[in-house]
């Protein structure tokens, strides 16, 4: 049977993540979907809020109770999940097709997924979907360098969806859009008022990654003070899978915690298509293989973003394992094993 | 099974030796000959830190960087 999409709806206080759960869920399109809501204290306002709709549309909303998805929730979430699940089975609700998760706008998006992956029934059930972030284009920027929970969101982000731009000044929104590039970059910024966006928030993730791939990644500007920094690393000839995975899963063990994001388009060698990967801090999605190459290069495309991390290390580590452990290196007659990824005492 | 020849060939200086278990789990040998069975790379990487009492990080690439 086909797993559900659980999507997350992020964004930090203020950004607009309820005005746009409320548009979408109005939408004849999404009307299919269920709606969780990440309560933090006694009264919630944005589930007043989304609880106004009125039954019958095909909404079902769920509050979590206990704060912060990050630290508290992850035991109520897998229990709100469950009990969805269940009657959609029994058919107590509509049979929805997906899940909205709208986090408080303090919380960091990656525990959810984990949770999502974590458990043993609820992963046979759901699949990780959209991670969504809402930005308002006022605010945004100065939050983002105020608040490491915002910059996690973004850069935890699939879709960055700008709120509030018709009334922010053109020069603000450009300082923010390109703010937004530096956290996050090859995931554009959208206008929240720009047509036919809620299709796109939630398209499927093999139209998401290849629109994607489509687009030109480009390497961040240097920020040398910033503690959330970006690398993307081209590679112009096919890789090998097998050191690459060895690798990843090398860096994800020493360093998972600071890895907030991952996105990868490869050339993998004797691999006719693309393959996708997408991670959050040690969460791996399984790889996604597309249909067929974009027009243009077949190179492959990696976004590393990273909390105090020196992100240029980054890429001279896969670089160099690559180089050694590639099938056509000699990595053992020149010594080149020797690769220092022992760094003393455990 | 060349996943396996790459961790042999990062793990070789630690004493840490690996081999494959049934082409789906790794059986890792510590120096001391001390033996577990792990599924996962992410499991190796732990059980190898835990029997070469070293720490494993392909980012200390430079000197110092990488080792908190």
């Amino acid at each position: 049977m086909d797993r559900l999409p659980l999507h997350v709806l992020t964004g930090f206080l203020g950004s607009g993540k309820t005005t746009l759960l409320n548009r979408l869920v109005r939408d004849p399109e999404f009307s299919d979907s269920a709606v969780l809501i990440n309560e933090i204290g006694a009264v919630s306002i944005d589930h007043h809020l989304v609880d106004r709709i009125e039954p019958g549309d095909g909404l079902d909303v769920v509050v979590l109770q206990g704060g912060c998805t990050c630290c508290t929730v992850r035991g109520d979430l897998v229990a709100a999940l469950r009990e969805l699940y269940q009657s959609r089975t029994d058919g107590l609700v509509p049979p929805f097709r997906r899940v909205v998760l709208e986090t408080t706008g303090l919380a960091d998006p990656a525990p959810i997924l984990f949770t999502l992956v974590g458990d043993p029934q609820l992963r046979h059930k759901f699949e990780a979907g959209t991670v969504i972030a809402t930005i308002d284009a006022l605010h945004g920027l100065s939050q983002s360098e105020q608040f490491v929970e915002c910059r996690k969101q973004i850069a935890a982000a699939d879709r960055l969806v700008l709120t509030k731009t018709d009334i922010a000044e053109p020069d603000q929104l450009a300082r923010t859009i390109d703010a937004l590039g530096r956290l996050n970059p090859g995931t554009q910024a959208m206008d929240v008022n720009a047509p036919g966006i809620l299709t796109h928030l939630l398209a499927d993730p093999v139209q998401a990654a290849t629109a994607w791939a489509a687009d030109h990644v480009h390497g961040p500007a240097p920020n040398h003070t910033a503690d959330i920094r970006a690398v993307a690393i081209t590679f112009d000839q096919p890789i090998e899978w097998s050191p690459f995975a060895v690798w990843l899963s090398l860096l994800l063990h020493a360093h998972g915690d600071r890895v907030l994001r991952i996105k990868a388009l490869l050339n993998v060698k004797d691999w006719p298509t693309p393959v996708v990967l997408h991670g959050i801090h040690h969460l791996i999605h399984p790889p996604t293989h597309l249909p067929g190459w974009p027009a243009g290069p077949r190179h492959s495309r990696l976004v590393f973003i990273a909390k105090d991390i020196d992100v240029g290390l980054i890429e001279a580590s896969l670089r160099l394992f690559l180089a050694v452990h590639s099938d056509t290196a000699d990595g053992w007659s020149n010594g080149a094993h020797r690769l220092p990824v022992v760094s003393g005492a455990a | 099974m060349r996943r396996v020849a790459i961790v042999q060939r990062v793990l070789a200086p630690t004493g840490v030796a690996v081999d494959d278990w049934e082409g789906a789990s790794f059986l890792v040998r510590g120096p001391t000959g001390a033996v577990e069975i792990v599924d996962n790379l992410f499991d190796l990487w732990r059980k190898a830190e835990q029997l070469g009492h070293r720490r494993l990080d392909p980012l200390s690439i430079a000197p110092g960087v990488g080792a908190d």
